[in-house]
């Protein structure tokens, strides 16, 4: 906590800042001193350790981190870039598709400070607390009805080699006009082997009548943290597909809290996640269902290799003003090694009487009848068993609207699964 | 092309086949009748090489290699097809997929060119015909909500596909209706050639009078006890297995 008080320190101390900035983050971070990083006996975090988190010591990422070259041709991907480098977001790289409106952090803060605070509620995570207090990245993003560009729009993340351990606190906010609409990428990548940390809040909020797909990519590099909050306010008749692929990491933990606010709000929540080797990944998901007639969809399908865990606490909250609420919450673990351990906790909050809602979860191995099936009919073990492993994840695949996005996420599977079946 | 010789299999440490003698030539079609129990499916798992069913004694050689020194997919790239009467379900994989994936190893195993989507649209339309399938089968997943007398059809459909010279059928015909067995029958009897073996296991004789059997062996407690002609099915269909059995007692 010292090491992080002198960081905070750091960021406090910011001359361009206006007071009552200074003000959020001095009041977030004595919040955050308060209850600390959380503790095994806290039941959100039962089954998730930040202990390794907690001894080393991150320094925030500053202008000096940046490489001297950063590479235009990332990939050759289709995708308008927003192109973030160790936190630092980089106009120059990125290419911003028309109709869309980009603020820093700082100017919406000075605009109305509720653009970048709102949304947050005393329950948050000690991580988007703390975010609030060292946010040093991000940009708030407005995207118009006039808007029709259905090319997915990408946000970026990349962390590069570095001397030391780094930290970014970034936070994206995307308010959506009424009837607007939008593809979204987020994406998060590290060419690092040494740790760092990334501790990024990102809000969505739609008009009425708008409609948001959001894949989510979490591939950092093999040694990171990546702590995340992840807020959706869906307002009347307005929908948000999310879709949250993670896959890198040493600790990975997303706290995606979803409020349904206007009458037929849709969300769909699905997931592929997928660890190896001692990786450790949480989804704590709340979906708040608050007025009538709104709709919900949760698929979270996890895929545990080798020693890895993983945690799905997935819970709908239907308030009693929420009659006609149809909510479905499906958790699916496909465990390939015998050491990898998955806890999963589905719960259904309930005070309204005319609900429809079901929730499932089931754990297991790959099924020996099929393994044989396949291999009988000509396929090799390894061969049939990636087969297999494709089957179980591409009902999350195939949901994903875009096809360039579907594409970008089977090949990203696909290499996952290569490096797990072939050793 | 097939001979097994005093085949003895144990799962799970209970013997269930104790000592079975059977010789099936290319050309021919042969039927396994017997009660439940006797051992029916477990002789069709060994010969496609299920792992828990454990050879303690005798051999299967095929085309004369020996069999049970071969993994389960090196069988059936060689030829060997079963036909299951639990098919698996494999969600998430559609069946399109699937068979082009087995049909293209079997084809890279003999040397042949593998097939494009094209030229595997084409072929399987043909195929899906004679089992009276539709092409919305295709973009399914396998076996997933299917009925039991659509898993039958698919399991021939893949033997029409796979081109395989020895086919076993493992109560393929058991819970299918009349027109069914039809379905079932018309796709084996395509199937025969004179370099194609088939072994029909079954519980009952009814699709077998579709068929044009070679011989019908009566398996009970895991030997076969009797060989004959087509008039063998019409025995049992009168008399019952008990008939048999106090015939073999005695």
């Amino acid at each position: 906590m010292k090491h992080l008080e002198k960081q905070f320190s750091t960021i406090a101390s910011a001359e361009h800042e206006p007071q009552s900035l200074k003000n959020l983050r001095n009041s977030a971070f004595d919040s955050f001193k308060k209850t600390g990083f959380p503790k095994k006996n806290w039941e959100a975090w039962r089954f998730t350790t930040v202990a390794d988190l907690v001894k080393t010591p991150f320094r925030l990422s500053t202008e000096a981190d940046l490489p001297e070259v950063i590479s235009k041709s990332l990939d050759n991907l289709p995708f308008p870039t927003l192109l973030f480098v160790n936190g630092h977001y980089q106009p120059d790289e990125s290419t911003l598709p028309k109709g869309i409106n980009v603020n820093t952090l700082i100017d919406s803060y000075n605009e109305d400070a509720k653009l970048v605070t709102n949304g947050f509620d005393s329950g948050s995570s000690p991580f988007t607390v703390l975010n609030t207090a060292m946010m040093n990245s991000g940009l708030h993003i407005r995207i118009s009805e006039d808007f029709e560009n259905h090319t997915p729009i990408r946000f970026l993340y990349l962390t590069t080699k570095l001397s030391e351990p780094i930290m970014n606190h970034p936070r994206l906010i995307l308010d959506m006009a009424d009837n607007a609409q939008a593809n979204i990428i987020e994406e998060y990548r590290g060419d690092s082997s040494d740790s760092y940390w990334n501790n990024a809040v990102t809000v969505i909020r739609t008009g009425n009548n708008s409609k948001v797909h959001h894949v989510r990519i979490q591939n950092e590099a093999p040694a990171a943290s990546h702590l995340a909050t992840t807020i959706y306010e869906v307002l009347a008749k307005g929908a948000i597909h999310g879709c949250f692929i993670s896959a890198g990491a040493a600790l990975y933990r997303n706290d995606v809290n979803v409020t349904l606010l206007g009458e037929r709000a849709d969300v769909t929540l699905n997931g592929l996640c997928l660890s190896r080797e001692t990786q450790h990944m949480d989804h704590n998901i709340t979906v708040d269902h608050t007025s009538e007639h709104v709709t919900s969809r949760m698929l979270f399908k996890y895929i545990l290799a080798e020693k890895s865990s993983a945690v799905f606490n997935g819970r709908a909250v239907v308030r009693s003003d929420a009659q006609k609420t149809d909510a479905d919450q499906t958790n699916k673990n496909l465990l390939l090694g015998n050491d990898a351990l998955m806890y999963s906790n589905p719960q259904l909050e309930i005070y309204a009487d005319d609900v429809r809602c079901t929730h499932g979860s089931s754990t297991g191995q790959i099924s020996e009848d099929a393994l044989f099936y396949l291999r009988s009919r000509g396929l090799d073990a390894v061969s049939a068993k990636a087969l297999l492993i494709n089957g179980f994840a591409n009902e999350v695949v195939d949901d994903i609207n875009n096809e360039e996005i579907r594409d970008y996420t089977r090949r990203l599977f696909e290499s996952w699964l290569s490096g797990v079946t072939h050793g | 092309m097939l001979k097994i010789k005093n085949l003895h299999v144990s799962v799970e440490g209970k013997p269930i086949l104790k000592g079975l003698d059977l010789a099936v030539n290319a050309g021919e079609l042969h039927a396994i009748m017997g009660p439940n129990g006797s051992g029916k499916s477990t002789l069709a798992h060994v010969i496609a090489g299920r792992e828990m069913y454990k050879v303690t004694d005798g051999n299967i050689t095929y085309n004369g290699k020996d069999l049970l020194d071969m993994e389960p997919e090196e069988r059936a790239l060689e030829g060997v097809f079963m036909s299951y009467q639990y098919p698996a379900v494999i969600p998430g994989v559609n069946l399109a997929y699937f068979i082009k994936a087995s049909v293209n190893a079997v084809r890279k195993y003999r040397g042949e060119p593998e097939m494009d989507a094209v030229d595997f649209l084409s072929f399987i339309k043909e195929k899906l015909a004679q089992v009276k399938m539709d092409e919305s089968y295709l973009k399914r997943a396998v076996n997933e909500g299917f009925s039991g007398g659509e898993k039958k059809r698919n399991e021939i459909l893949q033997m029409l596909t796979l081109d395989p010279s020895l086919a076993v059928l493992d109560e393929t015909d058991s819970g299918l209706d009349i027109d069914a067995v039809r379905i079932v029958a018309d796709g084996v009897n395509k199937f025969r050639g004179e370099d194609r073996a088939v072994l029909v296991i079954t519980h009952y004789q009814r699709i077998l009078q579709y068929m044009n059997p070679d011989k019908i062996h009566v398996l009970m407690d895991g030997r076969i006890i009797r060989s004959g002609g087509k008039k063998l099915a019409n025995e049992l269909e009168e008399k019952g297995y008990s008939w048999l059995e106090e015939a073999v007692a005695a």
